[in-house]
């Protein structure tokens, strides 16, 4: 069992000894084959000496729980680190962030509390799940929808407090911006309630954000303040329709028009859903063979393509779209709402796709609702509110990609959206990899979850060879480093990386670490909640404690 | 092809085909000579040839059989979690590797572990029904751990058991 290195082994079992007293010795676990279902099975730092792994887990089941755990950890010194569902994977999984540390499992507080179909919002606990939710509300007759990511495991709670993202309108599919009102036990134990649940019997917590005074919900997302015990969220009421169209531009050219108009349609509301942008041209097909090396029939990267576009050739390009038929790139726009509404907004889409000279729009895809059976086969099910784990269909071997993998870690900085920065960002990731001895990866276009922003997404694999998952991490420090040079941070990221990412957000000589240290060690004096959590080290850990 | 409905075929309880709609878990194994099989419920997918061969070997043993296709999120909200929410009870199945990545995953939360792994590179009605056979059998032993896992896109038939303690 690895402890911090500033826990003894007496602190630790007067540790686990307040836990017992706090939520009885059953729902305390310190066996080995019990600890290890916390272990990140993504973790790109597996079976080495700085893998991240608990020493023991505590599961309180309500908020009294949690309070006597918190104490527990106060009086042994001993680190915790809270998790919801736990299913963070691609960025640490349910193992804490300092080795050794206690996961505060928070699955047994699993009730939603509340749904208010006319106030679109509801109550959660953190261990209720995405699809906890969706089959709550479903029983309720409630016609709302939820907002979730791609893998419907994980819980509201979790995901919003990493600051996670969605697929339906933007105010939803920001998960964080979507919460309203929190109820936080602190690194003290003390219970706090934020925006209009500060005040006692307040009528309205879900319905108004920020309270009175400081707005402070924010510090308890991507942060190691607080416990979440309570979150409430705004639903998307079931719209009557949802409209899918497609516009293509063939240019290489048409890039910056293309997205500075999709940007103006999102930012006036006339595109409501999330918008996308890709290219028909380099995502080729190929026939699909379910039970070979390429199940879903992605086509072999055709090097010369991609090439082209990294170098702006232009003509090749050119030449390519005659040759196939198929677009330079196309913009996806989604709109929810009355069905005649949505197909009056999409012509004035259409209208204003129209000044990229030889645009034009794909036949559009119209849902009513509830999905038929044969849609449901089909459609990419978190666009309707629906949880899904199908994003896991996809098969791990690939034509463009051998070598068995178990996993994955995302490079995803916010860049800005610009056809111009789009082009850039390729370019240097291109090249950065090369520089490390790595495939260059595909041209690729930018996902657009958050307004205003673009974010260009690099998967890397996560093997369980250490050599291979060595030479991806060192890519990863140096893509982070380069892209802070040019003013890109990542939204949110691996365990492994939080620090040399909060390095890189450092105006000031690091003055925004240097606040967040200064929270943390008023509210956190023992330095017990999640330590180096996004970068957050306790002062115990800040002189050479840290992982 | 296999509509992603779940069809519970089988299980000497007579389980009816069932719709979308929350299902009725199927309870803890099928009396079968008075006894109760230690399987809860083999999911297979229908989109693998001779899967439903499997679905045959567990009827016969009387476990509760389920086909979907493509998203295991199905079966997860209609069959496996309510099953579980109410106890940490073996369930096997023979599907792709991402879908039973997803279950092992989702089996954490409720202590049960992977015990069975068995990658089935050439699919097909007998070697599935064999491979059927195999996670009956281990399922009523204790567990054990027989991991040979391939590639994620192949086929495999696997049995989760609870072996650890944890949340639920
Ligand atoms: C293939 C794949 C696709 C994915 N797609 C998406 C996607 O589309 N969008 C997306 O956002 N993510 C995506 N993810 C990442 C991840 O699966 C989800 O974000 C998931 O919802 C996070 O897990 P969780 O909800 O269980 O949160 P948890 O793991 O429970 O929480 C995340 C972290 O937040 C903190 N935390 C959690 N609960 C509390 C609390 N109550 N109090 C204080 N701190 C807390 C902890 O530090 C914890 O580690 C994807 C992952 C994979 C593998």
């Amino acid at each position: 069992m690895k402890l911090p290195h500033d826990v003894s082994p007496a602190a630790f079992d007067r540790a686990v000894a307040g836990f017992k007293a706090a939520v009885g010795p059953e729902w305390v676990f310190t066996a080995e084959e019990d600890v290890a279902l916390y272990r990140d099975a993504y973790s790109p730092l597996w079976g080495e000496p700085e893998e991240r792994v608990a020493s023991a887990a505590v599961a309180p089941a309500n908020v009294e729980e949690v309070q006597a755990v918190v104490r527990a950890a106060n009086q042994a010194r001993m680190p915790i680190y809270p998790i919801s569902t736990g299913k963070n994977l691609g960025y640490g999984g349910s193992a804490p962030a300092l080795s050794g540390s206690c996961v505060v499992d928070l699955k047994r507080l699993d009730r939603v509390l509340d749904i208010d179909e006319d106030n679109a919002s509801v109550l959660v606990e953190p261990g209720v799940s995405y699809f906890d939710l969706y089959r709550e509300i479903r029983a309720a007759g409630a016609k709302l929808w939820i907002d979730c990511p791609d893998p419907g495991w994980g819980s509201p709670i979790g995901n919003a407090l990493d600051r996670g993202g969605g697929y339906t309108r933007a105010q939803f599919r920001n998960h964080f911006d979507a919460h309203c009102g929190m109820e936080v036990v602190l690194p003290s134990g003390e219970l706090l309630r934020t925006g209009m649940g500060a005040m006692p019997g307040a009528k309205t917590w879900q319905q108004y954000k920020p309270g009175f005074g400081p707005w402070i919900d924010g510090l308890f997302s991507q942060s190691n303040f607080g416990i979440v015990t309570k979150m409430g969220f705004w639903m998307m009421p079931e719209p009557e329709a949802c409209l899918i169209g497609r516009i293509y531009a063939d240019r290489y050219e048409d890039l910056p028009a293309l997205v500075r108009i999709l940007t103006h349609l999102e930012n006036a509301g006339i595109v409501n859903g999330m918008p996308g942008l890709g290219s028909p041209l380099l995502q080729r097909r190929v026939p699909a063979d379910p039970q070979g090396d390429n199940p879903n029939g992605a086509a072999p990267v055709d090097q010369a393509l991609h090439d082209a576009f990294y170098a702006g050739d232009s003509a090749l390009i050119a030449d390519r779209v005659r040759q196939t038929g198929r677009a330079c790139w196309s913009a996806l726009v989604k709109f929810y709402g009355p069905e005649k509404l949505v197909r009056l907004q999409w012509q004035i889409a259409k209208r204003h796709f129209a000044a990229i000279p030889g645009a034009r729009a794909g036949k559009p895809e119209i849902y009513g609702f509830p999905l038929t059976d044969a849609q449901l086969e089909k459609v990419h099910k978190p666009t309707f509110g629906i949880p899904s784990l199908s994003v896991f269909n996809f098969g791990i071997r690939t034509p463009n990609r051998p070598e068995p993998l178990v996993g994955h870690q995302a490079f995803s900085p916010v860049i800005p959206r610009t056809g111009e920065a789009i082009i850039e960002a390729n370019r240097l990731f291109a090249r950065v990899l090369k520089e490390e001895g790595l495939p260059v990866p595909p041209f690729s276009l930018p996902g657009s979850v958050w307004e205003r922003t673009a974010m260009l997404i690099v998967i890397f694999p996560v093997t369980r060879d250490p050599e291979t998952n060595r030479k991806y991490r060192s890519a990863m420090r140096r893509l982070i480093a380069e892209s802070a040079k040019r003013g890109w941070g990542e939204y949110r990221t691996p365990v492994t990386y939080y620090d040399a990412v909060m390095e890189t957000y450092s105006f000031g000589d690091h003055a925004l670490r240097r606040f967040h240290e200064t929270v943390k060690d008023a509210i956190d004096p023992n330095g017990i909640l999640s330590p180096g959590r996004y970068g957050i080290w306790p002062r115990r850990n800040r002189t050479g404690g840290g992982a | 092809m296999i509509s992603r409905r779940q069809v519970l075929v089988g299980g000497g309880g007579g389980l009816a085909a069932a719709g979308l709609g929350p299902a009725a878990p199927p309870a803890r194994g099928r009396e079968m000579g008075g006894r109760a099989h230690a399987l809860a419920l083999f999911l297979y997918d229908g989109a693998i040839p001779g899967a439903d061969a499997a679905a045959r070997v567990a009827a016969g043993a009387g476990v509760p059989a389920a086909a979907f296709g493509g998203d295991i999120g199905v079966p997860w909200l209609e069959l496996v979690a309510p099953l579980w929410r109410a106890a940490p009870v073996p369930v096997a199945g023979i599907t792709d590797g991402g879908a039973l990545f997803c279950l092992e995953q989702l089996a954490r939360g409720h202590g049960l572990c992977c015990t069975v792994r068995l990658a089935l590179p050439v699919a097909g009605a007998a070697r599935i029904e064999a491979a059927a056979r195999a996670l009956l059998g281990a399922a009523e032993g204790a567990p054990l751990r027989r991991d040979s896992a391939g590639p994620a896109n192949l086929p495999v038939a696997w049995l989760l058991q609870p072996i650890a303690r944890n949340v639920r």
